[in-house]
């Protein structure tokens, strides 16, 4: 029995399908013609060609079996290395998607297409990259009709850019939390008077959670004012563009207030020259990538890419970093950008990774149903975990190694600096907390290919394989 | 009589949701249409001063003279 993919069940118009490793989406007959009008308008192929929306090519409908037959056309997509989540993506890829959604809306309004909705769910990352993978969300446009994703917009994209960018609060927790994103209200509730000074602020932020507090109003007056306006379709092309280039111009002018715009060039200047010991790393690592050629990587605790560039550049196809650290994660982002690596970084605590969520909790797939890499980095992390979060020794190697059939990891000393520091201000609670004990929890999972000590203070990384 | 219990019953719950925040939960976002139907027209004007702004720039300057005029949107904006 061919079943729907568990989060493909809100939009009536189709299906999205998994068969064999393979992507299908069905189009139901009430989509149908507006499928067939943005087939005609060529402007699907065009937009596949440059890498900004799925490529999808019709297929014999049979594939699916009777799914299939009901629907008016079956499609294939190619399937994507990774499905990552916006409450994941760090500030500059929340921007890069919502910079996509804008831009491909002004693009084919031109061909009189419209976006039903503006889920960020419906973008996902190839490297940095952007990519607008729902085509049903895709119809003809209707002359002086309102924006439909403009609430969705400002709540999945806007609201928690401006977090950042008014704040400097992540949006990664608070987004986890609430899937549909940052209501306005409550960001109104949050700026301080003179982040509300600004024209823009004011009214995407402050009147509209001001007009929507008023739907409450007993009497409905309010809400009957909407209806008219929405049935007089009352917003013209050229209001529909203006509305559409001016959060363009915004979200495109917003940057982390935490972290501010410098990141690249610091970046470049502290991370431009490398340690005889950082050398040594760099060696192992590409001698792993180079032997094992992995299709996939998982570089968890990537830092700012160092490490996941150098098994990019040793074979290794592409790679998937994770890191806590907000400005870690924007310097790997640039770094994947400007260097055109195909590397996606992503916030994720190793301790508390993102959780099957949603309807059913099926809906949004937690990390580990999410297990897609064949080869892991770990380079100091284990530490992190064990005594920076009083994780027993043994677990954490053992879901390390979990995370993928072979991998690199590193284990650092007690009386490594990192770690003296760790305890300098607490109890040391971590007898059992030494070199034997992870050699013997790694033993138990895989056995070990290659080990090289590439510290003076004796770190080591141990390259493990549990096939 | 039954009946008469059972929407009583049905419209406790109900009562107890709608008193104090009226139809926040079912509300198709009200803020977001009023909001449009407010800018939209504002919006609309600037978009298309912006527009002619564009076009007049075009014609005045030399260099760009009989090239032509580019079309509104994110590829004719400046890069940030």
């Amino acid at each position: 029995m061919i079943a729907a993919d568990p989060s493909s069940f809100r939009d009536p118009s189709g299906r999205v399908y998994e068969v064999d490793g393979r992507i299908f989406r069905t189009i139901a007959e009430r989509a149908a013609e507006d499928y067939r009008f943005l087939r005609r308008s060529g402007v699907l192929e065009r937009l596949a060609a440059d890498g900004r929306i799925i490529a999808a090519q019709e297929v014999d409908p049979d594939v699916l079996g009777p799914a299939g037959r009901a629907a008016a056309h079956v499609l294939e997509h190619p399937r994507l290395p990774f499905v990552s989540y916006p409450y994941e993506w760090p500030f500059s890829a929340l921007k890069a998607a919502a910079l996509l959604h804008l831009d491909l809306q002004i693009e084919l309004l031109a061909h009189d297409i419209a976006l039903s909705d503006a889920s960020a769910y419906n973008v996902q990352f190839v490297g940095p990259r952007p990519v607008f993978i729902d085509l049903l969300s895709l119809r003809r446009y209707r002359e002086g009709e309102l924006w439909p994703g403009h609430r969705q917009f400002c709540e999945q994209f806007l609201n928690p850019l401006l977090l950042r960018a008014a704040l400097g609060i992540p949006h990664n927790a608070w987004y986890r939390g609430s899937l549909e994103g940052i209501p306005t209200q409550d960001l109104a509730r949050l700026l301080p008077l003179r982040r509300k000074l600004s024209w823009r602020v004011m009214t995407y932020v402050v009147l509209q959670a001001r007009l929507h507090e008023t739907a409450n109003d007993p009497n409905g007056a309010a809400f009957d004012r909407a209806q008219r306006i929405s049935r007089r379709r009352a917003l013209s092309r050229a209001g529909f563009l203006g509305i559409l280039t001016q959060l363009r111009d915004w979200v495109a002018g917003l940057e982390p207030a935490d972290t501010g715009r410098t990141v690249w060039a610091d970046y470049a200047r502290t991370h431009g020259y490398g340690s005889e010991e950082e050398a040594a790393k760099r060696a192992f690592v590409a001698a792993f990538a180079a032997a094992t050629k992995p299709r996939l990587v998982w570089d968890l605790g990537c830092n700012t890419g160092e490490y996941a560039k150098v098994a990019l550049a040793a074979g290794a196809a592409q790679a998937i970093g994770f890191d806590s650290d907000q400005s870690a994660l924007e310097r790997a982002f640039a770094r994947a950008q400007a260097e055109r690596l195909n590397l996606l970084p992503l916030f994720q605590d190793a301790a508390n990774p993102s959780p099957d969520q949603g309807w059913r909790q099926s809906e949004r797939p937690g990390l580990q149903r999410r297990r897609t890499a064949d080869a892991l980095l770990a380079l100091a992390v284990e530490h992190h975990l064990a005594i920076g979060r009083n994780l027993p020794l043994d677990q954490v190697v053992g879901w390390l190694v979990g995370l993928a059939p072979r991998g690199v990891v590193e284990f650092v000393q007690k009386d490594d600096p990192a770690i003296r520091r760790m305890l300098a201000l607490r109890e040391d609670v971590f007898d059992d907390y030494d070199e034997r004990s992870f050699t013997e929890a790694l033993g138990r999972q895989a056995r070990v290919v290659r080990e090289a000590t590439v510290s003076a203070t004796g770190r080591r990384l141990f390259w493990y394989d549990r096939g | 009589m039954r009946r008469r219990i059972e929407s009583v019953l049905f419209a406790f719950p109900v009562l107890l949701f709608l008193s104090g925040n009226a139809h926040a939960y079912l509300d198709p976002g009200t803020g977001s249409i009023l909001l449009q139907g407010l800018i939209g027209g504002i919006a609309g004007a600037l978009f298309v001063l912006r527009l002619y702004w564009g076009k007049l720039k075009a014609l005045l300057s030399p260099r760009a003279r009989g090239a032509p005029v580019p079309a509104p949107g994110p590829r004719a904006e400046k890069d940030r």
